[in-house]
């Protein structure tokens, strides 16, 4: 075992998987010599040379267009986009097009697409730069959407995103880049669809999703000391969902709170608890809480940010309100 | 028109009463106020009166059958009028009437605006989950109270209950059983739930004792004070009432039901008077002994053991100075009235020994400030020393 960051766990599931595949293209802004505005990519231009790790125009639209071409053509490719509020720039790609080209053209192709693009939520980035879009995402049928929370579920799904043949939307989160976990030496990957449980309990479940997840096990710790027993679970990807894993949980503890960094209203939040309800309604001991955040625009003041924005606090508060 | 004749909910604690047996049969003639049935509950014998006048079309429940309060024993209409079938569990487990207009058993019942349930009926909120547990475990939700948000019974609560079923199961359940039950289960709820403070006064009451004399034997002091507080009630209306801890909020009463605390070989039992207002003492001299002979019998009337809206406790002849009863919920108040004794009293600047006693009342602080408890005590002294 050896412990790396979460940006250096996504990077070596990439370098891994461009090892194996030689038709592997990675594109982006700044993604080659550079090595990403992140620092994901550093060292592949190196290693895998300009051919397969290509810079590109300030053109979102045009990165995940070419990448879909490339993909169709049987190069598989990992288009990054510097934040997932760019992701609305090349949006009917990413919806219009890599999800519905396999279906309309009879199988006759398929889109081994993966777009990387990282939720900044928390950092003070400003209006445009700081919002969690996975709930546009998941609303399309054919998309993928992929949020890990640790380094050791992050290379794991990387992997798994680039070896799919269909597209997938891997959000990333900036907060948890110099995040370290332990990843084993040998390779591995994660399915899809499979729910990790980060921490069992009995009293309540906590769904929480992506860069939220520290802030969650944290109220689930702080609860612990208050004899309230948090089970946090993390879908890891949202669509596909593993729902069972989250039910079997609530039939439990009768009680779901769902916690993510995005808006609230339309969130991903309201359709696990939707499904949760449809599934488990007879286990509730109350209704299920959301918590995430505000439906206001996000400030560059990080004040005001942290004002807007889902916390310990209100997390441990969701998990006691089933209580008077 | 076919009414329903049901079990009255008596008090919040009684989970289940014995009908004992029926005083009318069906085809019999009954007139509004008949004794339809004779129920045993934890603390006396009471007789179910009709609402309306009919014939008892139809008795539901078997004599010696446990039923939970809201249960409809019996069916009374005019004889030409057809039987609806109905469950008699159905009004224990559900808020509404099933005779009802939005609700019609079956529309060759033509049954119409129905005499509404005796029982004043609360809404009950649960979770699915406690729901299902308690339909699986067959507990009565209507005497469970919730400790979820908005007083919803959650599984908890419902868990509990059945524990405490079991336990009284285990316990077994003669009648002084139930009745101390009864009494621990309502102390130990007035103690644990409701912030009690306490205010009092002492009262000069060489006036009554005049009075009393006069009035002749059968009038004691109690029904003195009750008059007082009849009296005195009216202008200070957040002190009668009922706390609903589903809303947090004082539901005030016009009515002023006065129930006495009577100490009797079957345990305490708090039977109500009639609404106070507008009433004589001799007529309530004679409905107090009326009643407190029936509390000692063990034959109340549900009427008399409906929730009163305020209680008295009159500790009666002795020494005791003053003493403070705790509150009987959901009532938001209750008056101990120590022993009248000889005391030094300051009257007019001199020092003069006169009858007297201590009047402590006890106040739900979630209801009552202190102020409005002020206001009724200096009020009540005033009626009682003129």
């Amino acid at each position: 075992m050896r412990e790396l960051t979460y940006a250096q766990a996504i990077n070596e599931g990439i370098r891994e998987e461009m090892r194996h595949n030689g038709k592997i293209v990675v594109l982006g802004e700044d993604v080659g010599k550079y090595g990403g505005v992140f620092g994901v990519t550093r060292g592949l231009y190196d290693e895998f040379g300009a051919a397969r790790v290509r810079d590109c125009p300030l053109n979102e639209a045009a990165i995940v267009g070419c990448a879909i071409g490339l993909a169709i053509a049987g190069r598989p490719a990992i288009a990054e986009l510097e934040f997932m509020d760019f992701t609305t720039f090349a949006m009917d790609p990413i919806t219009n097009q890599a999800p519905k080209l396999r279906f309309f053209w009879g199988g006759q192709v398929s889109v081994p697409l993966v777009v990387r693009t990282p939720i900044a939520a928390g950092l003070g980035f400003g209006t445009q730069h700081s919002q969690s879009l996975e709930a546009w995402l998941v609303h399309v049928p054919g998309l993928k959407v992929v949020m890990p929370s640790t380094a050791y579920d992050a290379k794991g799904l990387i992997k798994t995103a680039i070896r799919d043949p269909n597209p997938v939307v891997f959000a990333e989160s900036i907060s948890l880049y110099s995040a370290r976990g332990e990843i084993p030496d040998e390779e591995y990957v994660i399915p899809f669809g499979k729910a990790d449980i980060k921490r069992k309990g009995d009293d309540v479940t906590l769904v929480a999703l992506g860069p939220i997840m520290p802030k969650a096990l944290q109220a689930a710790e702080e609860l612990a000391q208050q004899g309230v027993d948090v089970e946090v679970i993390d879908p890891r990807t949202v669509a596909p969902l593993d729902i069972d894993t989250i039910v079997n949980s609530v039939k439990k503890t009768g009680r779901l709170v769902v916690a993510h960094v995005a808006h609230k209203t339309g969130g991903v939040g309201a359709e696990i608890a939707q499904q949760v309800v449809e599934r488990a309604f007879d286990s509730l001991d109350g209704p299920p809480v959301r918590v995430a955040a505000a439906d206001v625009p996000i400030a560059a003041s990080q004040r005001l940010e942290q004002a807007t924005l889902p916390d310990v606090a209100g997390m441990m508060k969701a998990c006691l309100s089933f209580r008077q | 028109m076919i009414s329903e004749v049901a079990i009255p909910v008596m008090d919040q604690t009684t989970e289940t009463v014995l009908l004992t047996r029926w005083l009318k049969q069906e085809g019999d003639a009954v007139r509004t106020g008949d004794a339809v049935c004779e129920i045993e509950t934890d603390k006396a014998t009471v007789e179910i009166e009709a609402g309306t006048e009919g014939v008892l079309r139809k008795t539901l429940v078997e004599p010696g059958t446990r039923i939970p309060p809201r249960t409809v024993v019996a069916l009374v209409g005019p004889a030409s009028d057809i039987v609806p079938d109905i469950d008699p569990d159905y009004n224990a487990q559900k808020t509404t009437p099933l005779l009802s207009n939005d609700n019609p058993v079956t529309t060759a019942h033509a049954v119409d605006s129905p005499t509404p349930a005796p029982a004043p009926t609360r809404e009950i909120r649960i979770s699915p989950r406690a729901r299902r547990l308690a339909e699986t475990h067959q507990v009565d939700l209507a005497s469970i109270a919730g400790s979820g948000p908005d007083g919803r019974i959650i599984e908890d609560d419902v868990k509990a209950a059945i524990e405490h079923k079991n336990q009284v199961a285990a316990t077994g359940g003669g009648t002084d059983a139930r009745v101390a039950r009864a009494k621990a289960e309502r102390v130990s709820l007035s103690w644990r739930t409701i912030p009690h403070f306490h205010m009092e006064v002492t009262v000069d009451l060489s006036q009554i004792v005049s009075r009393k004399s006069a009035a002749g034997s059968r009038v004691t002091f109690t029904d003195f004070f009750a008059l007082a507080l009849a009296q005195t009630l009216p202008h200070h209306p957040v002190l009668n009432g009922h706390w609903q801890n589903d809303a947090q909020a004082l539901t005030m009463i016009p009515a002023i039901r006065l129930g006495l605390l009577v100490q009797t070989d079957r345990g305490l039992v708090i039977p109500a008077l009639r609404d106070l207002r507008g009433r004589s003492l001799a007529d309530i001299a004679a409905e107090r002994e009326q009643l407190v002979n029936q509390a000692h019998a063990g034959t109340l009337t549900a009427t008399a053991l409906q929730e009163p809206t305020f209680t008295l406790s009159n500790v009666g002849p002795g020494h005791i100075d003053t003493f403070t009863a705790i509150i009987s919920p959901p009532q938001v108040a209750i008056l101990s009235v120590g022993s009248i004794q000889q005391r030094p009293l300051v009257v007019n600047a001199e020092l003069v020994i006169r009858p007297a006693a201590t009047f402590t009342l006890g106040v739900d602080h979630r209801a009552v400030d202190g102020r409005q408890a002020a206001a009724f005590l200096e009020q009540l002294k005033t009626n009682l020393e003129s």
